[in-house]
């Protein structure tokens, strides 16, 4: 049974991209500027999980993803036109499908409320929807015989449910087993609408010295003796097989060349794979055309031409297809990567001992090797990128529920969805999102009263955004709220003591930037939704454990921005590489300020041993890099590195000599050995050495306990 | 004779009790620190490479050498002789690196020299003496081979960072 819960993994999986495709196309309903392809597209999402959940015997789930598919192929058919939608209704079912999902995939039950299941039914043509018919295909079952459906599915009412004899020829595509399609799988499902015969054409299988075991050239042809609509049928075989791999008619019609006219009513328009966006601009005529030969088995296939323009072809694995890759294996051909750089640095090393004439042919081959590991390690890269779209899409039903709990309205606008960054990333990204957003429609946005005083539209904006600058990416948040109330967080930072009485009014920049000032919040009142103080700071702190930075910007009564610059990726790093003694370190980019040479007249010691650096005017701790790492060296450090860290705006940090900067690969430590103080994690050099990663925020913390363990590591085996 | 899969996916030091519990002839590899024996089973060791310069890690353990790169992977090597309470090894080209599976992860034991590999049979396995030394957690068992004595080494204690004779 492992197998079965690993394909309901997937399923479930599935389910999350089809509920975030719903997401996208009802937020777009609801604003008024939904196309007939965002309509399509909401159709597919949900008829592609009513049909998952058919198979896995969800019976909760298939009927009220039934439901709302009804509703949904009402709008599309234009039966319910658009503008006279109820969108609240159709957004409320995308939220209850989600939830009633979720409830499935932990084995539970959520009835979606019954006045919901109403106005549905209301939508869907006035009266009651017919129950869909049971599930279609239930891995659980035996396969004992089946009953056989009851009632036809709605939209094929007009097919009678007598008994009749209907054949289906499967032609599957050639590689149709590199899919991991199971011929007996459709058999199995099929068996449940009556009693079936089923053929094995070979005609088409080639020579024995010509067969690739691999590519399947065998035709199906199944009679089945059933009462089920045509319509039930094809939804069952559409949930294994792309459209031209079968067809459907009375029995002796399906070989022929051209689709039986019955057949291509029936034929299902819309693919239950709805990932083929990008040929959906292929007009339905030139659908034919397209149809791989390995499916086509003599005939044009189940295309009738002129089908409702759904913009959908039916042939969609012609463009490649996608594939899922355990993170794992991405994981290796990364590190494979990473190893390719290590050794090109070690040939670079080499070729300065080359004789010139030779160095020079070899240089060349360098270079391209360079530009060509580079571009293997951008594409591995590409990979695991994602679109920052898999977070955005869960923002507009949490604006919804906080205008619920809020009682304001908001409109969410969202940009930029398509911008790719690591998928580590994108994970990171949904937190941060969440907080700022409640932030925002809490503190941000006033009451529509309020609002309406102001002179502005009783309904805020919050506009949220992306894009990629240089080697990071930008995420804006931004409403047109009241903007950060300055007096109020300067007189709770003055009541704090975060500002000292006597030092001068900070600009309206740095006063703005105290909300990220832990235990400092706005809010007159605590709410549920924010406004214990622990909002604005946690944000910050873990968009820096990323190597991100955040900022705010704010007019008072026009409202306010949050920027929040990320890497585009975890698995590298831009790191500044210095020596200490004789082991080298990285200083994560993001963290450094500047670097500098020492001037012993600028440091001061400190009655208790420590020392600063003044610098231009202000003072920086400064620490020494080997006595924080216990290395044993000689000699002064000359240089020095000004980074900036949680705790402390300036460190100054004396090294003994600065290399260059590099882009490293980031290897966790922990899993090798395991947390180190101080340390982030470790890369490998160019050399093959290890070096490691400083964790600049922890690098104070790690001087106050050096004091207890004066003396260098390798040498006080206990003794301490 | 081949009784010990080599991805065996537990623990290796569990796994090679098991299987002097189980009664089964075994393999395992012996080597030399400071003039005296030691084993592991043969089913937790990886590989044995020469020695290469590790990079030291802040505030670890005594014995804790640092960390190397395994063909893209990091792995810590312990030394053992520092491990034992002998003080640090000396490094010389015939030190090697037996690279051991720890179950969760790969470890590095610096050791003076590889010996040999030997079968053994439960029977020839004696408890480690209950006598307090430094380095004396470490034991499992010990082997009695005709004239020689080998101890076996319970890995998971050799990397472990805080012992008692080390928080004492």
């Amino acid at each position: 049974m492992d197998a079965l819960a690993e394909i309901r993994g997937i399923y479930f999986d599935e389910c999350d991209e089809f509920m975030g495709q719903l997401e996208g196309c009802l937020a777009a309903v609801a604003d008024g500027r939904a196309t007939s392809e965002d309509i399509n597209a909401a159709f597919r999402a949900v008829h592609s999980v009513k049909g998952g959940a058919g198979a896995f015997g969800l019976t909760e789930l298939v009927e009220f993803a039934h439901l709302f598919e009804a509703c949904l192929d009402a709008l599309r058919s234009g039966r319910v036109s658009v503008e006279e939608a109820p969108i609240d209704t159709l957004l409320q079912a995308g939220d209850v499908l989600s939830e009633v999902i979720t409830a499935a995939r932990d084995g539970g039950s959520r009835p979606p409320p019954p006045d919901l299941v109403h106005a549905l039914e209301a939508m869907a043509g006035g009266n009651p929807v017919k129950k869909p018919k049971p599930a279609e295909f239930d891995l659980l079952d035996d396969l004992g015989p089946a009953e056989p459906a009851p009632a036809a599915a709605a939209e094929s009412a007009d097919e009678g449910p007598a008994r009749h004899k209907l054949e289906v020829r499967i032609t599957p595509d050639r590689d149709v087993f590199r899919r991991a399609f199971d011929p007996r799988m459709v058999f199995d499902a099929l068996a449940s609408f009556g009693s079936m015969e089923v053929v094995c054409e070979t005609t088409k299988v080639p020579a024995f010295d010509e067969l690739d075991p691999l590519d399947c050239h065998l035709v199906w042809v199944l009679t089945i003796d059933t009462d089920a609509s045509d319509q039930a049928i094809v939804e069952t075989l559409d949930s294994f097989l792309a459209d031209h791999e079968f067809r459907i008619g009375r029995p002796g019609e399906t070989s022929m060349g051209d689709a039986a006219p019955a057949v291509a009513e029936a034929a299902p328009l819309i693919p239950l794979d709805a990932h083929a966006e990008g040929e959906a601009t292929a007009s339905p005529a030139a659908a034919p055309a397209a149809l791989p030969p390995a499916g086509a088995g003599g005939g044009s296939g189940a295309a009738p031409p002129g089908a409702p323009a759904s913009g959908q072809p039916p042939a969609r694995r012609t463009g490649g297809g996608t594939i899922r890759v355990d993170l794992d294996r991405i994981d290796r051909l990364m590190n494979l990567v990473g190893e390719i750089v290590i050794t090109q640095s070690m040939l670079t090393e080499r070729a300065g001992v080359l004789p010139k004439r030779e160095a020079a042919a070899f240089v060349d081959a360098l270079f391209s090797l360079a530009r060509q590991t580079r571009e293997l390690q951008d594409n591995v890269m590409a990979v695991r990128a994602q679109p920052v779209k898999v977070v955005f899409q869960r923002l507009p039903r949490l604006v919804r529920e906080l205008e619920r709990t809020l009682g304001k309205k908001a409109h969410l606008v969202l940009a930029g969805e398509d911008t790719e960054v690591d998928k580590t990333i994108v994970e990171e990204l949904a937190d941060p999102l969440i907080h700022m957003i409640r932030n925002a429609m809490d503190h941000g946005l006033e009451t529509p009263e309020e609002r309406l005083e102001a002179g502005k539209h009783a309904d805020g904006t919050i506009r949220v955004s992306a894009e990629h600058r240089g080697s990071r990416i930008l995420i804006c948040v931004q409403d047109d709220g009241r903007g950060i109330n300055r007096e109020r967080l300067m007189q709770k930072a003055r009541s704090r003591g975060l500002i000292p009485a006597d030092a001068p009014d900070p600009t309206p920049e740095e006063a703005d930037n105290l909300i990220f000032h832990p235990g400092l919040s706005t809010a007159a009142a605590v709410t549920d939704v924010s406004g214990r103080g622990v909002g604005m700071d946690v944000v910050r702190r873990n968009v820096e454990a990323l190597g991100g930075r955040i900022t705010v910007e704010s007019s008072p009564g026009r409202g306010c921005k949050f920027t929040l610059g990320l890497p585009l990726t975890l698995a590298v790093l831009d790191g500044m590489i210095v020596r200490a003694g004789t082991e080298r370190f990285v200083f994560p980019l993001s963290n450094i300020v500047e670097t500098m040479q020492l001037d012993a007249k600028t440091v001061e010691q400190l009655p208790g041993g420590r020392h600063i650096l003044q610098l231009r005017g202000e003072i920086a701790p400064l620490l020494k890099l080997r006595e924080l790492l216990g290395i044993r060296a000689i000699g002064n450090e000359p240089n020095v590195v000004i980074v900036e860290t949680e705790s402390v705006p300036r460190l100054a940090i004396a090294v003994d000599e600065i290399v260059g900067q590099q882009q490293v690969v980031v290897k966790n430590l922990e899993s090798s050995f395991r947390r180190v103080e101080g340390v982030s994690a470790a890369t490998i050099l160019g050399d093959g050495l290890v070096a490691l990663i400083l964790d600049v925020d922890a690098l104070p913390g790690l001087s106050q306990s050096q004091r207890r363990l004066p003396s260098a590591t390798e040498l006080n085996s206990g003794a301490a | 004779m081949s009784t010990l899969s080599t991805d065996t996916p537990v623990p290796a030091a569990v796994a090679g009790m098991s299987a002097f519990a189980a009664g089964k002839p075994q393999q395992i590899v012996t080597f030399k620190v400071e003039g005296r024996s030691f084993g592991v089973d043969v089913g937790a060791v990886r590989e044995i490479k020469g020695w290469q310069p590790t990079t030291p890690l802040p505030n670890a353990a005594a014995h804790v050498l640092g960390v190397i790169n395994l063909r893209g992977a990091i792995i810590a090597v312990y030394d053992l002789r520092q491990r034992l309470g002998l003080g640090p090894s000396p490094v010389s080209r015939s030190s090697v690196v037996i690279v051991l599976d720890l179950g969760e992860r790969y470890g590095g034991l610096l050791v003076d020299a590889v010996s040999d590999i030997v079968d053994i049979l439960p029977s020839d396995l004696r408890p480690a003496p209950d006598i307090a030394g430094d380095g004396d957690d470490v034991l499992q068992a010990l082997l009695v081979k005709g004239e020689e004595v080998v101890a076996l080494l319970d890995l998971h204690a050799i990397v472990r960072e805080s012992t008692p004779a080390f928080t004492a």
